[in-house]
């Protein structure tokens, strides 16, 4: 059974992630767009699974600060409008690779 | 004649395989301080772990390897062990444990705190230094399969472990008796199992071996969010209820992305106390069929046997309890085969990193 693993993580300045997967697939993310897809429970209610966040309010020049690893299974962002509560698995983060060939 | 020297030897050597870690003994930089005098050849072989499941093997292909030299009288070989670290061990009272494996189960009651506690007994019986974490408080075994049931001591407030038959030990559960130190109130098992990682004086470890509560859920989150743990074995039973369940887990586990180390079928037959022979009661082999198809190790199997349990009820696990044994013999290679997926792990590991790139 092969993990899916990040080959490399790269945070490019403020404006947008980089991962090269174990597969060598490449996903290029910019942070507002993972801000908009934000799975924690201020963004998206946990009982009913509803989005709360309203996507389209998201600053499309929304930054990140930093992106830091949690145990070997995800990221968190803090992102410059404060928000920090996501959690990105590196599952959810290869669903939402927003390359053509994924989307 | 022509002089032996170093070269010669390590060619020599560079014929020996690591059938594990698939490389030569030489590459992995397991051989160390080559001695020759005369025809008299000696050096040390450094293994990943003194578990080593090719450890005679890999001493006698040594052997015969150097006695091939032309000029070669005699040879000695000295067999010594370090066991690598999973990176990622950032805590500071578990600075110096090396690898941390979570034992875990679709479902209660497969025996996973039986055999987390014969497990870490058998490494320590090969020469490693071994921890053991209770990791359910709401019915923690593992002291009474220990044979030390009761409370912990705090020293400059980090809780002493106990020590029974060559290893250190923790119950989560300790923190659910009475009289609690001030620092154990949290009532979570989130916090518990936090503070049973950072707050307890664990030293130097080879291996602490987590025995997970059943079943999916906080424990497993808390672990794998506080610590980088090297991998997981997962136990079940040969039904295939428990199998159907265990998928669960292991999904979980991949979720998380742990490594899965292997699985190990437990109760898998009963051995005829009168002739000996295998009998198999669930019907037998389901984990392993299981364990081919999700391309994961298939780590071994343990009979149903009662004496399994009688030892366990007396506080001593049966691989220490009945030596020489069937038995005990079999959890020694089923212990020796987790110790060789640990360092292959460790040779396969890496970190999650983010690299900073400014524009
Ligand atoms: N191979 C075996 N042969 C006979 N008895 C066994 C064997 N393995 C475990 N047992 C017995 O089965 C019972 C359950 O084992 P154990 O407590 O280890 O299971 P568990 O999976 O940890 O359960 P729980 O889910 O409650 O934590 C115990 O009485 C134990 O002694
Ligand atoms: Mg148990
Ligand atoms: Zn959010
Ligand atoms: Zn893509």
């Amino acid at each position: 059974m092969t993990l899916l693993l990040p080959k490399e993580i790269r945070k490019i300045g403020t404006t947008d992630l980089k991962i090269t997967w174990n597969d060598l697939h490449q996903s290029l993310y910019p942070f507002p767009y993972l801000r908009q897809n934000c799975r924690c429970a201020f963004c998206i209610d946990e009982r009913s699974g509803k989005q709360i966040l309203i996507k389209d309010n998201v600053n499309p020049n929304l930054e990140a600060f930093k992106v830091t690893p949690v145990g070997q299974y995800a990221l968190r962002i803090d992102f410059s409008d404060g928000h920090n509560t996501g959690l990105y698995t590196l599952q959810h983060l290869r669903q939402l690779c927003p390359c053509k060939e994924c989307s | 004649m022509a002089q032996i020297t170093k070269e010669i030897v390590l060619e020599a050597l560079s014929s020996v395989e690591d059938p594990d870690l698939h490389k030569d003994i030489v590459s992995l930089g397991f051989v160390q301080d080559i001695r020759i005098c005369e025809g008299n050849v000696a050096f040390e072989i450094h293994l990943t772990t003194p578990a080593c499941p090719v450890k005679e093997k890999l001493e006698s292909q040594s052997r015969q390897a150097v006695l091939a030299i032309p000029g070669v009288k005699e040879v000695a070989v000295t067999m010594k062990s370090e066991v690598k670290a999973h990176q990622g061990l950032d805590i500071s009272s578990l600075k110096r444990v090396k690898n941390i494996v979570a034992v875990g189960s679709g479902k209660g009651g497969v025996g996973k705190s039986t055999v987390s506690a014969n497990l870490a007994v058998a490494l320590s019986l090969e020469g490693a230094k071994v921890g053991l974490l209770d990791g359910d408080i709401y019915g923690p075994s593992i002291p009474i399969m220990m044979g030390k049931p009761g409370d912990t001591t705090l020293r400059e407030n980090l809780i002493q472990p106990k020590v029974a038959h060559g290893i250190k030990f923790m119950s989560m559960g300790f923190f659910a008796q009475g009289d609690q130190p001030l620092i154990w109130r949290g009532p979570m098992a989130h916090r518990a199992l936090e503070q049973s990682l950072a707050d307890v004086e664990w030293g130097e470890l080879d291996y602490l071996i987590v025995d997970l509560p059943p079943g999916t859920g906080d424990v497993h989150l808390t672990l794998v969010q506080t610590v980088s743990i090297t991998g997981a074995v997962i136990v079940s039973t040969p039904q295939d209820v428990g199998l159907m369940i265990s998928m669960k887990t292991l999904r979980m586990f991949q979720q998380t992305n742990v490594r899965l180390l292997g699985m190990i079928e437990n109760m898998s037959y009963h051995l005829c106390s009168h002739c000996g022979s295998k009998e198999e009661i669930f019907g037998h082999g389901g984990a392993k069929q299981a364990s081919a198809k999700l391309e994961i190790p298939f780590l071994g199997e343990i009979p149903l046997d009662i004496s399994i349990r009688i030892k366990a009820d007396e506080g001593v696990p049966a691989v220490i309890a009945l030596p020489g044994s069937p038995i005990a013999q079999n959890y020694r290679e089923i212990a020796k085969r987790v110790a060789a997926q640990v360092s292959i792990a460790n040779f396969s590991a890496q970190k999650l990193e983010v690299v900073e790139e400014s524009k």
